[in-house]
């Protein structure tokens, strides 16, 4: 199951800076215990993600209580989907959520940026969704957004981050 | 914020473990074993029915 499968570098760190501000969930195919070894396995910190795996949905033992909640009252427009893939674009468009694909990421490949638009970003190594999720969290359309979420105008959600 | 992350090609790199589990399922089915590139395209369809709902 793990020969050769690892976390993208600076997934970890990012995922462990990001669960400071930010509920955090993982939609998967697979089943929610599966899901959990993978990221365990890879050094994510799986531990504080709520997991949507195939056909269950298991909250974390270890998860803090206001990170559920956060999750329950969350919008579609204080959401965004992180894939890599046509799949997850799809995905995400059809909830109506942003969406932010890895363009290291091996599905990106059948992506063509050039029709992303609007809520609709890229990145080139997770570490910058750091500032991407600060920016959109930031931008001006929940005024239940928390303070220290600074907006950076050049992640202003309607741009892209980087074009092709 | 709520961050939805996708697993597979999004967190971790496991293409090549896939593509060796589906060519495992592939040939003990009699069929041919399936290369990384292949089982790129497949992955990650199930969730059109969820996409889709």
């Amino acid at each position: 199951m793990f020969d050769t499968t690892r976390a993208y570098p600076g997934t970890a760190d990012t995922l462990r800076a990001l669960a400071d501000t930010h509920a955090m969930a993982l939609l998967t195919n697979k089943p929610a215990d599966s899901a959990r070894k993978v990221l365990a396995h890879c050094g994510s910190t799986g531990s504080r993600h709520m997991i949507f795996g195939d056909g269950e949905f298991a909250a974390s033992r270890t998860g803090r209580p206001e990170v559920a909640h956060e999750a329950h009252r969350a919008t579609v427009k204080r959401t965004i989907l992180v894939g890599d893939s046509e799949v997850d674009l799809a995905t995400a468009r059809a909830g109506g959520v942003r969406v932010c694909l890895a363009r290291y990421g091996f599905g990106f490949v059948r992506v063509d940026p050039a029709t992303l638009a609007g809520d609709e970003w890229f990145i080139d190594q997770p570490q910058d969704l750091l500032g991407l999720c600060s920016s959109a969290a930031g931008s001006g359309s929940h005024p239940d957004s928390g303070p220290g979420m600074g907006s950076d105008p050049a992640l202003a959600p309607g741009r892209r981050r980087e074009r092709v | 914020m709520l961050l939805v992350f996708d697993l597979d090609g999004t967190l971790v790199d496991s293409i090549h473990d896939l593509a060796e589990a589906a060519s495992d399922l592939s040939e003990a089915s009699a069929a041919a074993r399936l290369d990384d590139e292949t089982v790129c395209r497949m992955s990650g369809k199930a969730q059109r029915s969820w996409s889709s709902g």
